[in-house]
């Protein structure tokens, strides 16, 4: 982890490597089987979360909330919650009149859900804030603005832009005051998330937004943050002129090429962040897809400086524990993880690999299969879980590594089945899958085998 | 494994999607039917569905199901409708929804359950007091224009004639190939719809709104003086399934001017008494890699290296 790397790219130096940030929100409960609603709501269990998500995915940048509903929820729009994604917005507050809300109406610090997110920042910043910057999230003044108006706001462009306008504007004060919040409780980074810039064209975005956006990113600046841009949907004609609002990092998801997009950003001298695709690489893909689409990713367009590695936008829940992790390795030990692939796209098949026979065992008997316990955290906390038994146990047990850096551990993988790294197969049976066993539990099977 | 149809409604809050839907399902009664729903309207749908039992609806929430952040519940609602085996399956996508998307989403639910899902095709319903100013503002309404095998003028009892005309200019700028049928409370029968619908390419056999708009790479083809005609139609042919459109001048052999046009898949190519300079335009999908594959297969079929701009 290395949150001085993230500034230096924020400061468009050169670095040896790309910074890794993982947008693991609701998909942080996951790690602890905590629900979405529960990490959004609950001060304890997003702590413990973002924690887990710390460890295991070693970020150089982390949010501490991945939600664009807490604004929406303080002004008064009815929220519909869910098991496995953010809340949606279900009611407008200003669908059936055009007020502008009243500057005193801008949240405090004690309103909503804003003290538990704040208490979980000051946290992190406590115990991780020295290894990982930290960004505080805002809904962006457009998303922000639709959210209270509904969609009715797209006629209001073309009826009464004025309206529009104004609107956009008191959000933007609304973000400054969240901005401000989140800096005072720690945070490195700011991000207006606007996911609707996608939505409009680019001289829609110079009449509404760019004046709100350059005054917020100025503002961000003044606060002593970095800030960032996030973008959802395909706002490739929009890159522009968001750089032209001067944030110090855009970041994109997979709708847009992010090559192209780098290409506009650095004539800017502007960070460009994304773009792993959710679904299609980390939901759905294998270990070696993700690490490969990283790869990939990074010699495309890494030229040393001024990007930033990222899922596309927030993760989804579900999103394979093991998947992060080899993108995380591919990130931070990239020349690594080359070999990796290539050693699994060419294992040849007459690498014979022996198998023991798993009936005839003298002593329980510990595979940890991992992608490389030097280099990939989960992957050391699961050999650590090992060797904590090992000294436990001693001649009682056997353990091994296989480490998937070489060739005949790959044949082996194949030929035992193993899906995932880490794994940690006791006996010839998978025990444990990227979840780092507890001394407990470990011991527990142990115990039984004895 | 059975064949299942997958319709997709676009169309923005209110145009009367969720009306359309209602008489779809209507006409699809000996049909098993499935939805997949991705907006809160105003018009409370599911208890008027739940009361049809036969009827399997998801719902996708906060964020139009083509956003990369939520194509994954989709894909998992699209999954669990599957293993059910509906005959039919409606999509019902929020007003924000970029279509562009699509195929891609589809691929990866037949990467996971099979080749199963036919596109039957895209229907726009748009209302026609309003989509000539919501085309000005909601950007996406455009892309939903120009990918609809279909499109229905909905609501033209309220609107004026001046504003039917104004809608109706208005979409064909964005789509001058998709049949418009005017209606209110989307009544119309449905044999009317089926018979313009047809398995739709988002990516191919639409005209592109805006090249630097909506992602599309603009790529301008140097050619050499003179060309085999057989030759450069067979390179046409490597990539015509990939790009939205192309257009330009060549000489054959016999330095006989040609025009030449990619539409729908199609190539056309038309003796001119012209002369002009020989070269391509070609309207294509933004990916980094198509220049690269069409330089090689200009290499290996025409046997000439291509200057792209």
């Amino acid at each position: 982890m290395s949150k001085q790397l993230l500034f230096d790219a924020f400061r468009h130096k050169e670095v040896d490597r790309a910074p890794w940030v993982p947008f693991a929100g609701v998909h942080a409960g996951k790690l602890l089987n905590y629900t979405a609603k529960e990490v959004l709501q609950d001060e304890n269990k997003l702590l413990e979360s973002l924690l887990e998500v710390n460890k295991l995915y070693v970020p150089d940048g982390q949010p501490v909330l991945f939600d664009l509903q807490v604004e929406a929820e303080i002004f008064g729009c009815e929220l519909h919650w869910a098991e496995d994604v953010p809340p949606s917005v279900k009611t407008h507050p200003l669908a059936d009149t055009k007020e502008i809300p009243c500057k005193c109406l801008i949240p405090s610090e004690d309103d909503g859900r804003l003290p538990m997110i704040l208490n979980v920042m000051r946290q992190m910043k406590e115990k991780v804030g020295d290894t990982t910057a930290l960004y505080g999230l805002v809904c962006g003044p457009f998303t922000l603005a639709s959210h209270l108006r509904g969609s009715n706001i797209f006629m209001d462009m073309f009826d009464d832009p004025d309206y529009v306008l104004d609107l956009v504007n008191f959000c933007m004060e609304v973000n400054k005051a969240f901005a401000k919040y989140y800096v005072e409780a720690g945070m490195d980074v700011i991000a207006v998330v606007d996911p609707l810039v996608s939505q409009i064209s680019s001289d829609h975005f110079n009449e509404f937004l760019s004046q709100s956006c350059t005054e917020l990113f100025a503002y961000i600046k003044e606060l002593g943050a970095f800030s960032s841009f996030f973008v959802c949907g395909d706002a490739t004609r929009n890159i522009e002129v968001m750089c032209q609002t001067k944030p110090d990092n855009i970041s994109v998801d997979e709708n847009i090429n992010l090559l192209e997009a780098y290409k506009i950003t650095k004539d800017y001298n502007i960070v460009i962040g994304g773009n792993i695709p959710l679904t299609t690489i980390m939901l759905h893909g294998t270990q070696q897809d993700n690490m490969k689409y990283v790869i990939d990713l990074i010699d495309e367009v890494d030229t040393g400086k001024n990007l930033i590695i990222s899922p596309g936008c927030d993760m989804p829940y579900d999103i394979p524990i093991e998947n992060t992790i080899a993108v995380a390795q591919a990130v931070t030990n990239t020349e690594r993880t080359r070999e990796i692939i290539k050693n699994y796209e060419v294992t040849e098949t007459d690498i014979h690999v022996e198998l023991p026979d798993y009936t005839k065992l003298n002593k329980p008997f510990i595979e940890a299969f991992t992608l490389d316990s030097a280099t990939c955290a989960a992957c050391t906390y699961m050999m650590d879980a090992a060797n904590r038994a090992k000294d436990t146990y001693k001649d009682q047990i056997d353990i091994i590594e296989y480490k998937f850096t070489l060739k005949e551990n790959i044949a082996r993988c194949k030929k035992m089945g193993v899906k995932h790294l880490p794994s940690m197969y006791i006996n010839g049976e998978l025990k444990f899958s990227s979840i780092i066993p507890s001394k407990e539990e470990l011991n527990s099977i142990i115990d039984s085998l004895l | 494994m059975k064949e299942i149809k997958v319709f997709i409604l676009n169309g923005f809050l209110g145009s009367g999607k969720t009306t359309l839907l209602k008489k779809m399902l209507n006409n699809f009664e000996e049909q098993k039917v499935a939805i997949i729903m991705n907006e809160f309207g105003k018009h409370d749908v599911d208890g008027i569905l739940i009361a049809d039992e036969s009827i399997n609806l998801k719902t996708v929430h906060n964020g139009s199901i083509f956003c990369s952040c939520k194509s994954d519940k989709f894909v998992e609602a699209m999954l669990i409708l599957i293993k059910e085996e509906p005959d039919v399956i409606i999509v019902e996508s929020s007003g924000l929804a970029n279509p562009a998307t699509m195929p891609k989403i589809l691929e990866t639910v037949k990467k996971l359950a099979g080749d199963q899902l036919s596109l039957a095709g895209s229907i726009g319903i748009f209302d026609a007091t309003n989509i000539y100013k919501l085309i000005q503002t909601a950007y996406m309404t455009k892309q939903q224009i120009a990918t609809s095998s279909v499109i229905i003028l909905n609501k033209i009892d309220l609107a004026t004639e001046e504003q039917i005309e104004k809608s109706i200019k208005a979409i064909t700028e964005y789509n001058d190939m998709v049949p418009i049928i005017k209606a209110s409370f989307c009544d119309l029968p449905f044999e009317v719809l089926d018979r313009h619908l047809r398995e739709t390419n988002f990516l191919k056999n639409k005209r592109p709104v805006n090249q630097h708009t909506l992602g599309i790479q603009n790529i301008l083809i140097d050619l050499p003086d003179k060309v085999n005609k057989e030759k450069l139609m067979a390179w046409l042919d490597t990539f015509k399934d990939e790009i939205y459109r192309l257009k330009g001048f060549f000489k054959d052999e016999a330095s006989n001017q040609y025009l030449v046009e990619v539409i729908n898949e199609q190539i056309i190519i038309q003796q001119k008494d012209i002369k002009t300079e020989d070269f391509l335009i070609v309207f294509a999908p933004p990916s980094s890699d198509f220049k690269n594959k069409i330089i090689s297969r200009a290499k290996e079929v025409l046997d000439i290296n291509i200057v792209l701009k």
